[in-house]
């Protein structure tokens, strides 16, 4: 599903320059949950930005399903992403003005979904994640778990192939974390790839390959588990 | 999807209401401002337009040439009218207006009543074939066709009359003409220049309407033409007219046309107006949508800023929107709905605003507005257009601003707090202190020309003079009797009979240079008694005033002329007496009696000019009695003078002025100008200041941890107030320096106006400046006083 090649990312600043991806080549196939680790700064989030097409890599070939995409203009990128790729954010990034329910929504919206098949889809959702009862509340008046969960909704709504989750549980105790953990594995059961940039090894360890990255690099690939 | 952009809309408008309220706030006043200016604007430019014929209508207007003077007056000879419309072709129709003596008030006598009418004409009996203009009662062919016949408006009729028939009724004028009420017509409505409260048929007034000459310059003529009558063409017949009567060597003036709709702005260079006191003034016209369109964008100036300031809150939603699939497009759309909807409540609240203002902008601008009705479909078109430029204006470069956000911001972990596109910002304010800036200075100016107009010797003395009005005398010994009793009032101390006084017209005469009779200027004749100069305070340069008595069988006027009018003549003031003024009244004999000093009988907008006081019997009424008083007991003197008045004028009213109230009218434009402007300055300022204060207050909430930290490392209140206004006051400075220069242009041009002007002091630039900044420190300081004040454990576990 994910094919890179060469891919590198440089940071120009007034005066520095910072390569935050350097040469990265890695594969994902579909169906797999695929971990990355590294300290901060070794160039995580920036893989999961260039993955995630919402920042363009500075050379280097990006192949999504087999067609190169790394050097496609925003319209295009946007496009593909708005079909392809779910998002789950650390600090949430729930819009704070809409309700649960729009905020599952939203991305239905920009898909053109049309309206009797939306609230289905949401209602259905929102069950899934026992936050049916959460629904006109808005995200300030949620737990922190209730808001991944919501965020995690809303990163599944439109059916993504991929979900591109940047540490997820950071925020979360460790019950909370445990739930969205659980979530992103039954995800990943029923066929969605994920990629998911963690600090901990314990939630790492749910995926089935962690990749380790240092200054922009890949240093190790570990197979945790085979798929049968 | 627009369900979505509304929603999210209004509730982000109510999360930060705190900022929604001040740009609310700010963009009603703003919008208020302008709709009150555009009513008045809209007024003006469609003036007159009401007339079916008003396209073909011309008024026909002389250009006077003495000296190196040229001059263009709206009143031409009685002659002009009747020829044109015989002679050229082009011309369909023509009708001649006299106002009654020139402009004074008529004394009414009818059904038992008196009363005062202050807007008497006598017109041709063409009136209703060239303007537009309902009879209610009577017959528009027959109304006005013959002498002794009047017609009048429809609230006059009520007023005299009530329910009753006003047709075929009896109307007594001055005491002297008995007229026959033959026609009430509609009032005109407040868009039109004619003004008319009662029309008499011209061929009442006998010396008007019989004697025809090329001479006398008094009646507003108007021309209907055919449609295709091209203007210079006009001009041309019409001077080829004055060629065949006049003799080209006689000739003192030659003959235009205006157009009858610029007649109301377009006016004010005429020496000589119509009689309408309905005149507008095109540059009034154009700083008034200046001052609207600036207050307007000083409002959306405080949206863009607010909007932008508060952009890092608003980049976070961008970026979850886009990337969830959102658009560019999407996001713009969606940020002109929040615009869109704020600008909607702040037109509403405006509408409300200008419901409420409307009365006292009507007094501020002396001006009657055309009532506001929302519902009507031309508001509603001009509301909807108002509300789509607010909601482009404001909102479009936030829009683009915002939604231009990438995404991969939001999930950097260098993600670094953006504070938008500051140097704009910092020019937008720059750009609302520029402009309030320079309408402080530009009240100082106003303020300092009015009070040098006020203070600067007029040459007479205004105060404690009164003017009564005597014209409803039939008798001359009502008038010698009435003076008798005055003079034996302790509180009269001088008095004197004139045809006008300063403020007021009075008679156009030409004198020549001795020698050289080619050589001709205008003078302002004023037929007055004895004792003038000690009413008005005049001072005598040489000679006497008039004498108190003249015999029947003196046939030569005395005159009492001006510096500037001997000066003409190349004589001293006392070379002057004894002399006959070469070309006064048409070389009939004058002698030069006494000579007094300069006084400005007119507006210091003109230079004072040739002026003269004559007792020549045939030259000119004089319907006052000037009486100067020498008490300050105003109401008891008013009352002693009415009740001899009442035995002298049994049948009239008792009708009176000051002389200053009437010298003041002189700058009553000036000083309702003065007035609006400072109202527009409040205004500004106060917009701006609420843009500032918004501003301020985002800052401030931006920079609370840094507050905190120093805080904690020892700043003080003080400092930490320094440290926020700095930045802000920095702008305002910009501001100032910028505001001077503009401001000075600005003003000494407008100074240019007047031919006694102050000029602009140093000192006007440096109180102007420290008003903005001291304004600017006073709102800023408030929100940088609460942050600096705060407890730093608060901002710094905010995090």
């Amino acid at each position: 599903m994910i094919k890179t090649e060469n891919l590198t990312k440089v940071y120009q600043t007034d005066e520095v320059e910072t390569t935050a991806l350097n040469e990265v080549n890695i594969e994902i196939k579909e169906g797999e949950f695929v971990s990355v680790m590294g300290p901060s700064g070794c160039g995580k989030s920036t893989l999961l930005n260039v993955l995630g097409m919402i920042d363009n890599p500075t050379s280097g070939n990006y192949y999504f399903n087999g067609e190169e995409i790394g050097h496609l203009p925003e319209r295009k990128r946007s496009n593909i992403r708005k079909h392809n790729l779910g998002f789950v954010f650390q600090s949430f990034n729930l819009i704070d003005e809409l309700t649960v329910y729009e905020n599952v929504e939203l991305p239905m919206l920009y898909t053109k979904v049309p309206s009797a098949d939306r609230k289905k889809r949401v209602e259905e959702l929102l069950e899934g994640m026992n936050i049916m009862h959460r629904a006109k509340h808005f995200p300030q008046q949620l737990s922190g778990g209730q808001q991944q969960r919501v965020a995690v909704a809303r990163a599944i709504v439109n059916k993504p192939k991929l979900i591109l989750a940047d540490e997820p549980t950071g925020n979360l105790d460790s019950a909370n974390g445990d739930e969205v953990m659980k979530v992103l594995s039954e995800l990943n059961a029923t066929g969605t790839t994920i990629l998911m940039v963690t600090h901990s090894q314990y939630c790492a360890e749910f995926g089935n390959r962690i990749i380790r990255m240092l200054d922009g690099k890949v240093v190790t690939e570990n197979v945790v588990r085979q798929y049968l | 999807m627009l369900k979505n952009y509304f929603k999210i809309a209004i509730r982000s408008l109510w999360k930060h209401r705190f900022y929604s309220g001040l740009n609310i706030i700010g963009l009603a006043i703003g919008l208020a401002v302008s709709l009150i200016l555009f009513l008045y604007v809209n007024g003006e430019m469609t003036f007159d337009q009401y007339h079916q014929q008003a396209a073909n209508i011309y008024r026909i207007v002389v250009n006077v040439k003495y000296d190196d003077v040229k001059e263009d007056w709206a009143r031409v000879p009685n002659n002009a009218g009747p020829t044109f419309k015989e002679n050229i072709k082009e011309v369909v129709e023509q009708v001649r207006l006299l106002r009654h003596n020139f402009g004074r008030d008529a004394f009414i006598n009818v059904d038992g009543k008196k009363l005062v009418e202050e807007d008497l004409y006598w017109v041709d009996s063409t009136f209703f074939n060239v303007f537009d203009c309902k009879l209610i009662q009577g017959d528009p062919a027959t109304a006005l066709n013959g002498p002794n016949k009047i017609i009048i408006s429809e609230s006059a009729a009520e007023k005299i009359f009530g329910r009753s028939l006003a047709l075929g009724k009896r109307i007594k004028i001055d005491n002297q003409m008995e007229l026959e009420i033959t026609g009430v017509y509609e009032d005109f409505p407040s868009n039109s220049t004619l003004d008319c409260g009662m029309m008499g048929s011209f061929q009442s007034i006998k010396w008007a309407s019989e004697r025809l000459t090329w001479g006398n310059a008094s009646f507003e003529t108007f021309l209907l033409t055919q449609a295709d009558t091209k203007i210079e063409d006009l001009n041309l017949a019409m001077n080829a007219e004055l060629d065949k009567a006049v003799k080209k060597e006689e000739q003192w003036y030659s003959f235009w046309a205006q157009p009858f709709l610029d007649i109301h702005l377009y006016s004010s260079d005429l020496a000589t107006g119509g009689y309408s006191v309905r005149a507008g003034d095109i540059s009034q016209v154009r700083i008034m949508s200046l001052l609207a369109l600036a207050v307007l964008l000083l409002a959306c100036f405080n949206y863009i800023n607010m909007a932008t300031a508060r952009s890092q809150q608003r980049f976070r939603e961008v970026g979850i929107n886009k990337t969830l699939g959102a658009s560019n497009g999407q996001m713009v759309r969606r940020f002109l709905t929040e615009t869109g909807i704020l600008a909607a409540v702040s037109l509403a609240m405006s509408i409300l605003l200008v419901q409420i203002c409307l009365p006292y902008a009507e007094s501020l601008m002396g001006l009657s507005l055309n009532t506001f009705d929302p519902l009507q479909a031309k508001s509603l078109l001009t509301l909807g257009g108002l509300w789509f430029l607010i909601t482009v204006l404001a909102g479009f470069y936030p829009a683009l601003f915002l939604s231009n956000f990438s995404p991969k911001k939001l999930l950097s972990p260098l993600r670094k707090p953006y504070s938008g596109n500051r140097f704009f910002r910092q020019t937008l304010v720059v750009g609302q202190f520029v402009i309030c800036t320079a309408l402080i200075i530009g009240i100082f100016v106003f303020q300092n020309q009015l009070n040098f107009i006020n203070n600067k010797k007029l040459g007479f003395k205004a105060e404690q003079v009164l003017s009564i009005n005597t014209s409803a005398a039939t008798e001359l010994s009502q008038i010698e009797g009435l003076k008798n009793a005055y003079r034996n009032l302790p509180e009269v101390s001088a008095l004197s009979r004139m045809q006008g006084y300063p403020g007021l017209s009075v008679s156009g005469y030409t004198i020549t240079k001795p020698g050289q009779e080619h050589i001709v200027r205008g003078i302002q004749s004023n037929r007055a008694s004895a004792d003038f100069e000690k009413v008005l305070s005049l001072k005598i340069l040489a000679g006497k005033s008039l004498p108190e008595k003249k015999l029947e069988t003196d046939t030569t006027i005395q005159v009492v002329m001006n510096e500037t009018a001997v000066k003409f003549f190349g004589w001293t003031p006392e070379e002057a007496i004894g002399k006959t003024p070469p070309g006064l009244y048409h070389y009939s004999a004058t002698e030069i009696v006494g000579v007094v000093e300069d006084f400005h009988f007119e507006s210091f907008h003109n230079p004072i000019g040739a002026y003269v006081f004559n007792n020549g019997a045939s030259i000119g009424r004089r319907p006052y009695l000037l009486v100067k008083l020498n008490t300050r007991e105003l109401k008891t003197t008013i009352q002693k003078l009415e009740a001899e008045f009442n035995k002298y004028f049994p049948a009239s009213a008792f009708e009176f002025d000051f002389l200053s109230d009437q010298t003041r009218k002189m700058y009553a434009s000036e000083e309702r100008m003065a007035q609006v402007i400072s109202l527009f300055t409040f205004l500004t300022i106060f917009i701006s200041c609420l843009g500032l204060f918004g501003l301020t207050a985002f800052t401030t909430e931006r920079r609370t941890k840094e507050i905190g930290i120093r805080k904690v490392l020892g700043a003080s209140v003080i400092g930490i107030m320094g440290l926020l206004s700095k930045d802000f006051l920095k702008l305002v400075l910009i501001a100032i320096l910028i505001a001077t220069p503009l401001a000075y242009y600005l003003l000494d041009s407008w100074l240019n106006n007047f031919a006694y002007r102050i000029s602009i002091d140093w000192w006007v630039f440096v109180v102007a400046g420290a008003i903005a900044l001291v304004l600017a420190f006073l709102t800023v300081s408030y929100q940088s006083m609460k942050a600096a004040m705060a407890n730093p454990s608060n901002s710094l576990n905010n995090d």
